[in-house]
């Protein structure tokens, strides 16, 4: 009796302790709520970074920029049946001056909140030396419920988190319009694509 | 010295033997069962109940402590945008902003945000449309941080399309 006493009285601190170091872990690396992200890791990093882009679009602001989209404007019309029904849009790019500013495990925090089982790797490119883009995918059943972008390259980090029914065919079409030429993020690949069909 | 005696104590006795047996008899060993002193078990199990005691102290305290951060969590900043391109704006800004706006827009906006019966007095008139004219700041600030997010979303979405069906790329831009 004394000694399953003494095993129960064990087990039970052991799973104090389990219970103890998982709560402080989830401080420490927080996952997903809701399929947002925690971007505390990243805003760290923001001190080295040459530009910095921090946008917290949340359902209130979205449904007020909506209002002032103008349905005779196509374009507009386009982002404001895009954006019907999201609750969010969370954004934050970080761009360094030179390269080595910061290292793979400074996004891992990251990368450890979308191997949560609320995410879904759909596609992931990379390259040695332009880096790499990672789209997740939050599933609610057959639809889809939030949209990460993970883009991780040698001078820039940018992390982009849609939560909401989200058309990803209408998104990646929305480059190009909106009165705005293609951003610049990849334009050294455009240049080559150029040049190959010149030749 | 009968030698037998001290083999297999036959023959004559020894007096010298006998009273060697009487005083070194009283040391003979004794077969008897193991008999573990209370008083060391007990301080052996006080220890133990000691050990357990403090470990389930600091378990305790560890997962108080988790449970103090996770209270403490800080709130989300403010939207605010730092890049060269977008500016946050002041609330003189956010005024010649809104002179730079479509007057049809600034009406319709107005009609949807506030309701329109005519004020009496020139004062409230006045207080009605600086708030309007805040809010339609506010929306357009708020449209120019969503354009901004959909535009750095729809780039990194057609980088992947690129790299994972060049192909297709390549033939529209041979049509384009």
């Amino acid at each position: 009796m004394k000694k399953f006493c003494f095993q129960v009285s064990l087990l039970i601190i052991a799973m104090m302790f389990a219970a103890a170091a998982a709560s402080v872990s989830a401080q420490v690396n927080p996952p997903a709520q809701d399929g947002r992200i925690n971007f505390a890791f990243l805003d760290a990093l923001a001190a080295k970074a040459n530009d910095t882009v921090n946008l917290n679009i949340d359902e209130r602001m979205m449904q007020i920029s909506a209002q002032f989209l103008s349905g005779d404007d196509p374009d507009e019309q386009k982002v404001k049946e895009l954006v019907n029904g999201l609750k969010g849009i969370y954004v934050r790019s970080l761009e360094f001056e030179t390269e080595n500013q910061y290292t793979l495990s400074d996004i891992e925090p990251i990368r450890a909140q979308l191997r949560s089982p609320l995410w879904t790797r759909m596609v992931g490119v990379h390259n040695k030396a332009e880096g790499g883009v990672e789209v997740y995918l939050m599933m609610n059943g057959n639809q889809v419920g939030g949209l990460t972008v993970l883009s991780v390259e040698p001078k820039e980090i940018t992390v982009v988190n849609i939560l909401g029914p989200i058309d990803l065919d209408k998104l990646s079409q929305l480059e190009g319009h909106l009165g705005i030429p293609q951003l610049g993020l990849d334009r050294a690949k455009q240049r080559r694509h150029d040049r190959e069909d010149e030749q | 010295m009968n030698e037998d005696y001290l083999w297999d104590r036959s023959g004559e006795t020894d007096h010298e033997v006998q009273e060697l047996e009487e005083v070194l008899g009283t040391l003979r060993y004794q077969p008897r069962p193991l008999e573990i002193p209370e008083q060391s078990f007990r301080r052996h199990h006080r220890f133990v109940i000691r050990g357990l005691a403090i470990a389930a102290a600091i378990a305790m305290f560890a997962f108080g402590l988790g449970v103090w951060l996770a209270m403490q969590q800080p709130e989300t900043p403010d939207s605010a945008v730092t890049a060269p391109s977008v500016a946050t704006p002041t609330v003189e800004d956010t005024r010649a902003a809104a002179g730079q706006v479509d007057a049809q827009k600034l009406k319709d906006l107005q009609a949807a945000i506030v309701p329109t019966p005519a004020a009496k007095s020139p004062t409230i008139k006045r207080r009605r449309s600086n708030l309007s004219t805040t809010r339609v700041a506010e929306a357009k600030v708020a449209k120019d941080q969503l354009m901004l997010a959909l535009r750095l979303a729809s780039s990194k979405l057609s980088l992947v399309q690129k790299k994972t069906q060049p192909e297709t790329v390549h033939n529209q831009h041979k049509i384009g």
